[in-house]
């Protein structure tokens, strides 16, 4: 009798620690599925907002800039010059 | 015309880098053909020039909005503003600004009409549409232009409240300006003033020079008067006459 019921709660044991070894693989899983997600939007976010920021413009050296510039010419086409 | 053409010609033959801006109130008013043909000889004619940019005027803006569409397409400049919009307040009429690669440098050039009513456009503060479009132009180009028909007090004000504006260019103004220069060390300059019978007489020539970094370290400017002693290009002189007393646009 003493060694029956051993013996079941020894199988009842056996299951229990099987249910809880699924269930910590369960919660690992989605634990590493949730690190592995943020991971990936961090990287894609980095991405995206490296590509938003503008080029630095490189100047290559002094540049001597002529503008010439009208306004208020209305249409004028004589006597305007 | 046909002189202005002649300038614009001595001086793009000196230039290494040129840019021809002009500040607003280009299309129309109470002449022909201009008045005519709305606006379209005046954009042909700008084209022939091979104008850059211009910003819109609120004289410009008397035109209704399928023609202002339309001379835009004509255009093969860039024609500027960033606080004009169609009706609805959505989508600007004009592009906020352009940018030019010129010698290993960008020129951007933001362009600003005056706060005004016109039918069928919403044209809000260019103050606030500076605000937020400056620094996102800062950020592009190396040496930032003001292209603005906002009139001088606004202009000034524009100076005085926002860095790194290297070079103000101003129209609708109502009498000659001399270059002024702002702490920052921003510059404005203005061509011209018109009246009815006068206008597009003058034409504003700033030499600049920037170093390596875009850093304006120096400038001069002048004012040269379109007198009958400058000949007339001839090509354009033919244009010109060519669409004398034309009816059909």
């Amino acid at each position: 009798m003493s060694d029956e019921r051993t013996d079941q709660e020894a199988k009842e044991e056996a299951r229990a620690s099987e249910a809880r070894r699924e269930i910590w693989l369960s919660i690992g899983a989605f634990f590493l599925y949730l690190i592995l997600g943020f991971a990936l939007m961090m990287w894609l976010n980095a991405r995206r907002e490296a590509a938003m920021i503008p080029t630095a413009p490189v100047a290559q050296k002094p540049i001597a800039l002529t503008i010439l510039h009208t306004n208020d010419t209305w249409g004028y086409l004589e006597p305007c010059g | 015309m046909a002189r202005r053409a002649t300038v614009i010609k001595q001086e793009r033959s000196q230039a290494d880098y040129l840019l021809l801006l002009d500040a607003g109130n280009a299309w129309l008013n109470d002449r022909n053909p201009a008045k005519l043909s709305r606006g379209k000889s005046s954009v042909e004619v700008m084209n022939k020039l091979g104008y850059d940019a211009m910003a819109l005027g609120l004289q410009d803006l008397i035109l209704k909005p399928e023609e202002v569409a339309q001379r835009i397409k004509e255009a093969r400049f860039s024609v500027l503003s960033a606080n004009a919009y169609w009706k609805g307040g959505v989508e600007l009429v004009g592009l906020p600004y352009v940018i030019f690669e010129m010698g290993g440098h960008r020129v951007g050039v933001l362009g600003l009409t005056a706060q005004g009513v016109r039918e069928g456009f919403e044209i809000v503060s260019p103050t606030e549409a500076a605000r937020a479009w400056l620094p996102k132009l800062q950020c592009e180009a190396d040496i930032v232009v003001v292209l603005s028909n906002a009139g001088p007090e606004v202009d000034r004000e524009l100076l005085r409240r926002f860095q790194g504006i290297d070079i103000l260019i101003s129209g609708a103004g109502q009498r000659l300006l001399q270059p002024e220069a702002v702490p920052s060390g921003a510059l404005l300059f203005s061509a011209d003033v018109s009246r009815p019978g006068f206008a597009g007489e003058r034409v504003g020539v700033a030499q600049l020079s920037f170093d390596r970094e875009g850093k304006l370290i120096g400038y001069s400017w002048r004012r040269v008067v379109i007198t009958p002693e400058f000949a007339a290009d001839p090509e354009i002189k033919a244009w010109v006459e060519s669409v004398k007393g034309k009816v059909d646009w």
